[in-house]
């Protein structure tokens, strides 16, 4: 069995230099957040996929161009499925709505409850769906992947305050949404959710 | 993160992070990017069976595909 080093500065090395099947420990690695990046920039799992596979074709091709002492192979693969998706949103319609939620604990639950959260994550999807590109695009980099501020500027060519701005505006959209679905739930029994989740986002906590 | 049960925000930030691509994703990449196959050069035996053939082939269309042509071409290659 081969041995693959954990350090993504050897394996590019090894790539480099004709191994070509080492390139599955880096998509192995990295296709979970590329693909999420592709999908929530889209919104259709279909096309997410296409972007995703083509980003990393992208990136094999282009590996050479990658210099690993100035940033992260990650951060590199996200820039170029960035640029992929935008080239993708010119040539077609607006933002479809995301997919359903896939998980609900049937059990754990009343039908109202999970009415209820679905209701409150489509609203949440549809927040997203609204927001601007550039203002989605900075939300799932930083709400959804993690990503850090400085990697974000990195990723979409900005600086660092633009990034804090638009994130915050972003929190704020969503905030809204949540406002209105827990305004449609006062006086129910699960008025309290949305409420919950308000407080938390107030608080600035991710 | 953990989620917490009683924030919608929270779960639903859990429920976009644990989206994946299909199983076979990586295996579709590493296809897409595989080295093309060398395709192999007809060895010397090959090379004179096909020309052998063509010239067979030439001369039974030069004699009206006769019955002797059709027959010294099926004999010599009916079984390729």
């Amino acid at each position: 069995m081969m041995s693959f080093p954990r350090d993504e500065t050897q394996l590019i090395r090894r790539i480099r230099a004709g191994e070509h099947q080492v390139f599955r420990v880096l998509v192995d690695a990295h296709q979970g957040r590329v693909f999420r990046v592709c999908l929530n920039l889209l919104g259709d799992r279909a096309r997410a996929e296409d972007l995703s596979q083509d980003t990393f074709v992208r990136a094999y091709q282009k590996l050479d161009q990658f210099d690993t002492s100035k940033g992260k192979f990650g951060v590199w693969l996200v820039t170029i499925a960035r640029r992929l998706c935008l080239n993708a949103l010119k040539k077609v319609t607006p933002f479809p709505m995301a997919e359903p939620p896939e998980h609900s604990e049937p059990g754990a639950e009343g039908p109202d409850d999970t009415m209820t959260r679905l209701e409150t994550f489509r609203s949440l999807d549809a927040a997203l769906a609204n927001l601007s590109d550039e203002h989605r695009r900075v939300f799932v980099f930083a709400e959804i992947e993690e990503l850090s501020h400085d990697d974000i500027a990195c990723i979409e060519g900005v600086a660092v305050g633009t990034v804090k701005s638009r994130l915050s505006r972003s929190k704020q959209i969503l905030r809204e949404s949540l406002q209105a679905t827990f305004e449609e739930l006062k006086g129910t029994t699960y008025e309290n959710e949305p409420k919950r989740s308000l407080l938390r986002m107030a608080g600035g906590e991710a | 993160m953990k989620t917490n049960p009683n924030d919608p925000y929270s779960e639903w930030l859990e429920e976009k992070r644990e989206k994946q691509p299909s199983a076979d994703f990586a295996d579709r990449v590493m296809t897409a990017i595989a080295p093309p196959a060398e395709v192999s050069e007809p060895s010397p035996y090959e090379r004179l069976a096909l020309f052998s053939k063509a010239a067979v082939l030439i001369l039974a269309a030069v004699a009206g595909f006769s019955r002797y042509g059709l027959l010294i071409y099926f004999v010599l290659f009916g079984n390729n």
